[in-house]
């Protein structure tokens, strides 16, 4: 299991502390299309839940939307997603990671992840001042920061990593796993479907279950949504990708 | 020409100054605000986001560049009866630039077509791939002209129309240039020293002139930015421009005693119609050029390093803005939940008319302790 705080995180994300209002559910932003630079950390998908209401209510007072605020959570997530605010896969993992080891092992996982070599010292500079914008993906498969683990070891707090995902290879996901039992593996991740177009994506859980148990992670049953097989995206990414690995955090 | 300080007849003379100056700024102000509405100088919403939002929505269609009655009144007042070459040339020579540079941004933002900064990456670009190759050249040999471009639009606003952050600058540092040219070779050896509070002079020479682009610059970029909420801006000058009047008659400054309180009253009155529900705003001419005119007094009369704490409130608004800015460039975290720090406390749910008066008070307080130290 997760700490409490991180589950209380993951909560947080699945369900925004806007006041008054239930089930917003943090919407998937990625930074990479609309490359702002030295920018707020909330404004490039990396933005905790509190961070992530407190800019949508700058933004709404600033453009004349504060009835937003208190509206549908559909709403609010439209309001989100039109104004690029929102979590990619890796801010998200990382938040929820930082607290649980914050928690668990009194570490502080943002500062203790190797990001960049000192030699580069202004990259070194810029991921000092800013670590958290600079953990991607990549950053996760460093066998400085993660070890390989085999699936049937796989273990809350660890995570399942996609190496070049989609119809292109150009993309990575990273899922964190939440619970695990013998016949079952709880994950929650920040992603967007394709087929659930503008609106509809977000952090979201899901399930793989152990329907194979002598098998790899690829041969067991994944639901999401209750879609299984090629109509679950994110099974279908991972089958789609050059590597998939699960790997646990050096602390 | 030094008189002895505390004169009774100069403190007399200075009332008189005020008094005409309010009273002709009240009599013409009826005819500025006609023209202002006759050729649409108005604010729009356009490209003031801020204008969107609840109370703030029924600024919209107030006459901007009221500033002028100011910086009007000023000027006609200290040509006819203050006119002295050495000593209130270039203050009055400086505001109308500053002044002139703000009319510019105000009319531009009014009437002018969007402007765009061409991107770094794409100059680069036409450098490797446009077909013609003096272009070609032009722009590399431009490069380090579109770098500041960019540079400095990364601190500044983006308006869209209106003048550009690096003209702004450029006019600001002719304007700074002027004032140190005349401090550092008209006034006298004395301007070449820094009056310290509590502990004399400090000879610096030449370092004055830098100091002085410095703080006229900074000055009317601070004034600028303060002058966000109806009222905040005039009701604060009034206040630091007193102060100026009271440390040049104590110093026995008599062109200086007079360009301040004729500068108070103008205020006075502009400040009756700027509280709110303003009848007109500022705007860009006035705040410009009475900032740089406040910068240039305080330096004339040699008190350059207390302008942050007779400019308290503006120079508190300007650092807000640097301070957001650099913690959201340099960590990508806010500071303030908005800047300058007015809409901080707007955001926080404090009404307009609270701000004000508490922004007012406190920089009264802090002009008070001004004066104190200037006398010591």
């Amino acid at each position: 299991m997760l700490s409490p705080r991180a589950e209380q995180l993951i909560t947080e994300y699945l369900n925004l502390p806007f006041p008054g209002v239930i089930g917003a559910r943090c919407p998937y932003f990625n930074n990479t299309r609309s490359k702002q630079r030295a920018q707020l950390g909330v404004l490039i998908g990396k933005g905790n839940p509190r961070d992530i209401v407190e800019e949508t209510q700058i933004i709404a007072a600033q453009y004349r939307a504060k009835e937003i605020l208190s509206s549908t959570p559909e709403k609010i997530r439209e309001f989100l997603i039109n104004n690029n605010l929102g979590i990619e896969c890796s801010g998200f993992v990382t938040r929820v990671l930082s607290a649980h080891f914050r928690e668990t092992a009194g570490v502080n996982l943002i500062e203790k992840l190797f990001i960049v070599s000192p030699k580069h010292f202004l990259r070194w500079l810029i991921t000092k001042l800013r670590p958290i914008e600079n953990i991607n993906v990549n950053v996760y498969t460093n066998d400085k920061n993660t070890e390989k683990i085999k699936w049937r070891d796989a273990r809350a707090g660890d995570v399942i990593i996609f190496l070049g995902t989609n119809s292109r290879y150009n993309r990575n996901h990273i899922i964190l796993i939440t619970e695990k039992t013998d016949q079952t593996a709880k994950y929650v991740h920040a992603r967007a479907w394709a087929s659930e177009g503008k609106y509809g994506h977000g952090v979201c859980e899901g399930e793989i279950k152990n329907a194979n148990p002598t098998g790899e992670i690829l041969e067991q049953t994944w639901v999401e949504k209750n879609k299984i097989g090629s109509e679950n995206e994110t099974y279908l990414e991972a089958v789609q990708a050059k590597t998939v690995e699960i790997r646990r955090i050096k602390i | 020409m030094d008189i002895t300080p505390f004169s009774l007849d100069l403190l007399k003379l200075a009332l008189i100054f005020l008094f005409t100056s309010a009273i002709g700024a009240f009599l013409w102000a009826p005819i500025l605000t006609k023209i202002l509405y006759k050729y649409k100088l108005v604010r729009g919403a356009e490209y003031d986001f801020t204008l969107k939002s609840g109370e703030r929505k029924q600024k919209i269609g107030t006459p901007i560049m009221g500033g002028l009655l100011v910086i009007i009144t000023v000027t006609i007042i200290t040509i006819l009866f203050n006119w002295q070459r050495k000593y209130t040339y270039v203050p009055i020579g400086v505001m109308g630039i500053s002044a002139l540079l703000g009319a510019a941004d105000d009319i531009l933002n009014i009437y002018g077509q969007k402007r765009r900064n061409r991107d770094w990456q794409h100059t680069i670009i036409l450098i490797k791939v446009h077909k013609n190759y003096l272009m070609r050249f032009w722009y590399l040999l431009t490069l380090p002209w579109t770098a500041f471009k960019r540079v400095v639009s990364v601190f500044g606003s983006h308006p869209g129309k209106g003048m550009q952050v690096h003209e702004k600058l450029i006019l600001q540092f002719i304007a700074g240039a002027i004032t140190a040219w005349w401090i550092y070779f008209k006034l006298g050896p004395y301007w070449h020293s820094l009056r310290i509070p509590f502990d004399g002079q400090v000879f610096i020479g030449w370092w004055i002139i830098p100091i002085i682009i410095f703080f006229v610059m900074f000055t009317a970029n601070a004034v600028n930015i303060a002058d966000g909420l109806d009222g905040l801006a005039g009701g604060s000058l009034i206040a630091t421009f007193l102060g100026l009047t009271i440390i040049s008659w104590a110093e026995g400054r008599p062109a200086y005693t007079l360009l301040n309180a004729t500068v108070s009253g103008a205020l006075l009155t502009y400040t009756y119609f700027n509280v709110k529900p303003a009848r007109f705003q500022m705007g860009d001419v006035g705040s410009l050029g009475l900032g740089a005119l406040f910068a240039i007094n305080t330096i004339a009369i040699n008190h350059t390093l207390l302008i942050p704490l007779f400019g308290f409130i503006f120079y508190l608004e300007i650092f807000s803005v640097i301070l957001q800015v650099f913690s959201r460039r340099i960590f990508g975290r806010r500071l303030l939940k908005m800047a300058p720090l007015h809409h901080h406390f707007e955001f926080k749910g404090w009404n307009e008319e609270k701000i004000v008066i508490r922004f007012w008070l406190i920089h009264l307080f802090v002009v008070i302790v001004a004066i104190w130290m200037s006398l010591n």
